[in-house]
């Protein structure tokens, strides 16, 4: 089979492969790392390639297969995991100057229940610095990371690398962090499948913090099924993390393809689709006619208390990381951060603790307009990102924030970008980005679908059903055929 | 020095010195004036609460002054977030008990 065939392949598609013996971990690995340093000068996704280390556990892993000891669906499967998870052994920089040579001495429980798994870890994903700001990785000589599908168009954050890697089949899969949208954001712009669980639902120990009250880490893959798959090995109670969930983790895959009759949609009349431009609200409304045609109903839901969804999430995403960077501040570091966290860090001097708590407040609120909303329907569908990719341009801080004309007005890409993926975090709901559709230029449109908490099920049974109704997950970015 | 040129303490020379209602009057006057320039063209406004300088002073509060150029820096950003921590502020569900603490 071409090294290329392979990469191609979804986790579901490679394992029985692998399991069989029809393919060895070491040859899947090594058309990883091919393609890696093929398309990585181009594309930009990784920071550091574990090139000889993951051939030494692709063997190790191959040893095992052979000796009938397979350990399931994930063994010898290769993947990459943003620069914010501690591994074991290297460089973990969170895609800043501040911790460039960090090295850590340990797995996060999120790699270590992968590599449990046995999945192969092929290296360390770009990210937007500390998981906030622009898409500028200054440690690679302030390169940013490219869309697999126009080079010249951004990949979004923080989960940046992860979205691209995943686009352009560097690896099987990734992990990203979800603050304010940073797996959907991603997914959204590289036409792949993001999951930002119940908050709680997944480890964060060994991942850097950015907002404590709001962080997130989920996997992103190219199918709805490689995600499910990869959340049921990653949820689960961890001592380390004391928010995370002891609630049992049950099996995501065992409805995806139980269809969707009898479920019940749910379409926001307010907030998300009158801030998307009009081909991403065009896509969601037919993906909503897609899930109707399969026999589920569709009806329009309100959510009152989203108009202060962006107010609340910014005085968090904002005010939490100043207390853990004012560390760094004190040491004189703040001339490493890129421009835009230095205003981000800035800016945040002036939210006062009367606007924390009101943010705190405000999230009960739309905790609340979810659960009614769930009285009515089983999932809601939303835009992730509500534009298509954007110039790499419009990612730098410069004198003015692009805009966007939507049903609202002429309207800052800022506005939209926030807006959409963060009545999510602040309800801690489960947040499914999937693709929906291709804009006029050729970029992809993504629709996200909410769930009830700890219900990632449902979300997911939605997902598939829409995934194998569609073919905007078989398509392919250039990139991937000129290599 | 002649005497006549020696400066005396202020308000002992009678013929200068102004009764309660003179003040309050010219005051009055005084506050009108400034109004009226402060309409003309070229003339300086009161600072607003986000005036640069008032950052400036407002940061220090937070321990750490910034520089003008830091304050030109991040403005794009603050007034974005500013314009939505307004609309935060108007939240005021008039509860009894304020839920403060996050639960999914």
């Amino acid at each position: 089979m071409p090294a290329d065939d392979l990469c191609f392949k979804t986790i579901v598609e490679a394992g029985p492969l692998l399991r069989t013996k029809r393919v060895s971990p070491v040859e899947l690995t090594q058309a990883y790392l091919d393609r890696i340093e093929s398309l990585n000068p181009s594309v930009n996704a990784f920071i550091t390639v574990l090139h000889d280390e993951a051939l030494t556990q692709a063997r190790e892993m191959e040893k095992e297969i052979a000796a009938g000891h397979y350990r399931g669906p994930l063994h010898g499967i290769p993947i990459a995991v943003k620069d914010i998870f501690a591994t074991n052994g290297h460089r973990t920089t969170c895609g800043s100057k501040i911790l460039k040579d960090n090295v850590t001495h340990y797995d996060a429980t999120a790699v270590a229940r992968l590599k449990q798994a046995g999945c192969i870890l092929l290296g360390k994903l770009t990210m937007s610095e500390f998981a906030l700001g622009d898409d500028v990785n200054l440690l690679t000589g302030q390169h940013p990371t490219r869309n697999p599908w126009n080079l010249e168009r951004s990949v979004s954050g923080s989960s940046s690398g992860s979205g691209a890697a995943v686009s352009a089949s560097m690896c099987a899969a990734s992990l990203g962090t979800d603050t304010g949208g940073s797996i959907r954001l991603p997914s959204g712009y590289c036409g792949i499948v993001g999951m930002k669980a119940t908050y709680g639902r997944v480890s964060r120990y060994g991942v850097t913090p950015l907002a404590w009250s709001l962080d997130n880490a989920g996997p992103m893959s190219k199918s709805v099924e490689d995600n499910a798959l990869l959340l049921g090995t990653l949820a689960g109670a961890d001592p380390a993390d004391s928010m995370c969930s002891d609630r049992p983790v049950p099996d995501y895959r065992s409805k995806l393809h139980a269809g969707v009759q009898g479920l019940r949609i749910g379409l926001p009349k307010n907030y998300f689709l009158e801030y998307s431009t009009p081909d991403v609200a065009d896509a969601v409304r037919a993906a909503a006619r897609t899930l109707e045609g399969l026999g589920a109903s569709v009806s329009e839901v309100e959510l009152p208390h989203l108009k202060y969804t962006v107010g609340a999430e910014l005085a968090l995403i904002f005010g939490e990381p100043l207390a853990y960077h004012t560390k760094y501040i004190r040491q004189g570091k703040f001339d490493l951060y890129t421009d835009t966290n230095k205003a981000q860090w800035d800016t945040a001097r002036y939210i006062s603790s009367t606007d924390y708590i009101q943010a705190q407040r405000v999230r009960r609120y739309i905790i609340q307009d979810f659960e009614k909303a769930y009285e009515q329907v089983d999932v809601i569908l939303a835009p992730s990102t509500g534009v298509e990719a954007n110039p790499i341009q419009e990612d730098v801080l410069a004198d003015q924030i692009p805009t966007r004309q939507v049903p609202a007005g002429n309207v800052t890409l800022w506005e939209i970008l926030w807006r959409m993926p963060s009545p999510a975090n602040l309800a801690g709901v489960p947040a499914l980005a999937l693709p929906c559709g291709f804009s006029a230029a050729g970029l992809p449109l993504g629709l996200q679908i909410m769930g009830r908490h700890f219900d990632e099920t449902t979300v997911y049974r939605v997902g598939a059903a829409y995934e194998q109704a569609t073919d905007w997950h078989t398509r392919r970015p250039a990139v991937s055929a000129k290599a | 020095m002649a005497a006549s040129e020696q400066r005396q303490p202020r308000g002992t020379d009678k013929k200068m010195r102004l009764n309660r209602r003179q003040l309050l009057t010219q005051s009055a006057a005084l506050g009108a004036a400034s109004a009226l320039m402060a309409g003309c063209p070229g003339a300086k406004a009161p600072a607003s609460p986000t005036s640069e300088e008032n950052l400036i002073a407002a940061s220090a509060i937070s321990g750490e002054p910034l520089s003008p150029e830091r304050v030109r820096g991040m403005k794009l950003m603050f007034d974005f977030t500013m314009k939505h921590l307004q609309t935060l502020r108007e939240f005021d569900p008039d509860e009894a008990e304020p839920v403060t603490i996050f639960r999914p």
